[in-house]
């Protein structure tokens, strides 16, 4: 969204924390440099989306003295009351962590992963990576068998059952991505 | 002035036109122009050409993944993919078990659906890492997607687009294709009045879609002349505030799918004929040349510089493109 009222902006102290949490919580952090983290914040939004941008953006961004749509990588949104939903495309850099191991992740098999992109919740899912690190969390990128990144997903209780659920899913860019 | 001439032009169509527009099923007023670019011979084989739809066509994300390696995934999943000999990334898609658009490997970024002709727009840009470039109209994606891939998300794209819900696909595909370096401002070009000068500008104008029949059919009857010429208007004034934010020796490729001379070599004359320091350079990719006399109308020579794509030639759906550059 952009209007009139929107401008970019260094994230605030709390909003900062916010993303940090996060990032500790899912074993990320020093995948995104902090400082470089810009807010587009719209006058009465009811969360902020997040970018992680470079410097040539920056001085671009300064010299066509317009405020943009969208820009740099998005790292996800912060709602104030609910707290950080990471984007896709970070979910797309933490994969590359999951792939190495580095990180604890959800693993599908093929069946299983395309109901995931549907946004479907899932049985019994399996953690890959190192297990014993998940259990600060139970958000993690999700990833098929073969190896390819589907988004972030968290686990849910029902009626005694662990079920998979998505957070963000790749479907996102055919349901919703235009 | 070239537009006004044209939009004064009453194309009367004659009883051969009418014959095939009846035949084919378009406005005589548009047969009758084919006939005037390619004689009646030509004419013919444009129209027959459109009676077959467009190949399905994709181009390959190098960025992320090698061209062979999307081939050969799809191909386990039942595709039948070949490479598309006119544009170094692209693929033919000749048999498909599902949906293009629903694959693992589309929603992974390795793929941009995209006809043929489209594809080659952004070859002419050149971009290269280091390189600020401005796309005027950049929604969906198509070509401003392929210019951060050519530079292998090392250019740094200012994509401009004015409709909300084109908006909103153009973030979806940068981020499915994973670049990251780029700015997308909502807004109508025309207007930005950017302070900035770009070296490199890409101008894909809004058209009546003259060059899609094959994918659009209704098109044949849906645009009367008068729709063309509001849309040429627009057109000329995207140009003429492209021109502005170029820098002196900038280049800026405009490009319209569209076979329409008012939509394509009308506008590049208007432009050649008011400013003295544009000229047109020669492009790269196949193309047919751009016309120089319409209905008795004469454009500067320079337009044949200009090039179009046919889809009785090329295999392509109608093209105008061509490269401007602004000297110091």
């Amino acid at each position: 969204m952009q209007t009139s009222k929107t401008k970019i902006r260094k994230p605030l102290e709390n909003e900062l924390k916010i993303i940090k949490k996060f990032l500790y919580k899912t074993r990320l952090h020093g995948i995104i440099n902090l400082n470089a983290i810009f807010i587009l914040d719209i006058e009465g939004a009811i969360y902020y989306d997040c970018f992680e941008i470079n410097e040539d953006i920056y001085k671009i961004l300064n010299s066509i003295n317009r405020t943009p749509y969208s820009l740099g990588f998005y790292i996800g949104s912060i709602d104030p009351e609910r707290g950080f939903k990471p984007s896709l495309p970070l979910a797309f850099r933490a994969c590359r962590l999951c792939r190495v191991g580095a990180i604890p992740c959800y693993i599908l098999p093929e069946r299983q992963a395309l109901r995931f992109t549907y946004g479907r919740c899932l049985k019994s899912p399996h953690l890959g990576g190192d297990a014993s690190m998940s259990s600060n969390s139970n958000i993690a990128p999700v990833l098929s068998e073969e190896g390819y990144c589907l988004g972030w997903g968290h686990t849910r209780l029902r009626a005694s059952v662990k079920y998979l659920c998505p957070l963000v899913d790749l479907g996102w860019y055919l349901r919703r991505g235009g | 002035m070239v537009l006004e001439s044209i939009m004064n032009l009453r194309i009367r169509a004659s009883e051969k036109a009418k014959i095939l527009a009846s035949k084919y099923g378009y406005l005589p007023y548009m047969v009758e122009r084919y006939i005037e670019i390619l004689g009646l011979e030509g004419a013919i084989e444009l129209l027959e050409a459109n009676e077959h739809p467009l190949p399905d066509t994709i181009r390959c994300n190098d960025y992320l993944t090698s061209c062979n390696a999307l081939i050969e995934s799809l191909e386990s999943k039942g595709f039948s993919v070949k490479p598309l000999h006119l544009a170094p990334h692209g693929l033919v898609v000749e048999r498909k078990p599902i949906s293009l658009g629903a694959t693992l490997e589309y929603l992974q970024g390795y793929y941009y659906i995209q006809d043929p002709g489209s594809m080659l727009v952004a070859y002419e840009l050149e971009p290269k890492p280091g390189d600020t470039i401005l796309d005027m109209a950049a929604a969906p994606g198509g070509k401003a997607t392929q210019i951060l891939q050519l530079s292998m998300d090392r250019a740094l794209l200012v994509a401009v687009d004015v409709s909300r819900n084109r908006i909103r696909a153009l973030r979806s595909h940068l981020n499915r294709m994973r670049f990251k370096n780029y700015i997308i401002i909502r807004g109508d070009s025309r207007k930005i009045n950017f302070k900035y000068k770009f070296y490199k500008i890409l101008l894909d104008a809004p058209s009546t879609g003259e060059g899609i029949i094959r994918k659009d059919p209704s098109r044949k009857r849906s645009r009367t002349y008068d729709d063309v010429m509001v849309v040429a208007t627009l057109q000329y004034q995207l140009l003429e505030a492209g021109l502005r934010y170029l820098a002196d020796g900038g280049t800026l490729v405009y490009s319209a799918c569209t076979l329409a001379p008012e939509e394509g070599e009308a506008v590049i004359a208007e432009i050649l004929n008011k400013y003295n320091n544009i000229r047109i350079e020669k492009l790269n990719i196949p193309h047919q040349p751009g016309i120089t006399e319409y209905f008795k109308i004469r454009f500067p020579e320079e337009v044949r510089n200009c090039g179009r794509l046919y889809p009785h030639i090329h295999g392509t759906e109608g093209f105008f493109i061509c490269k401007l550059v602004k000297q110091k």
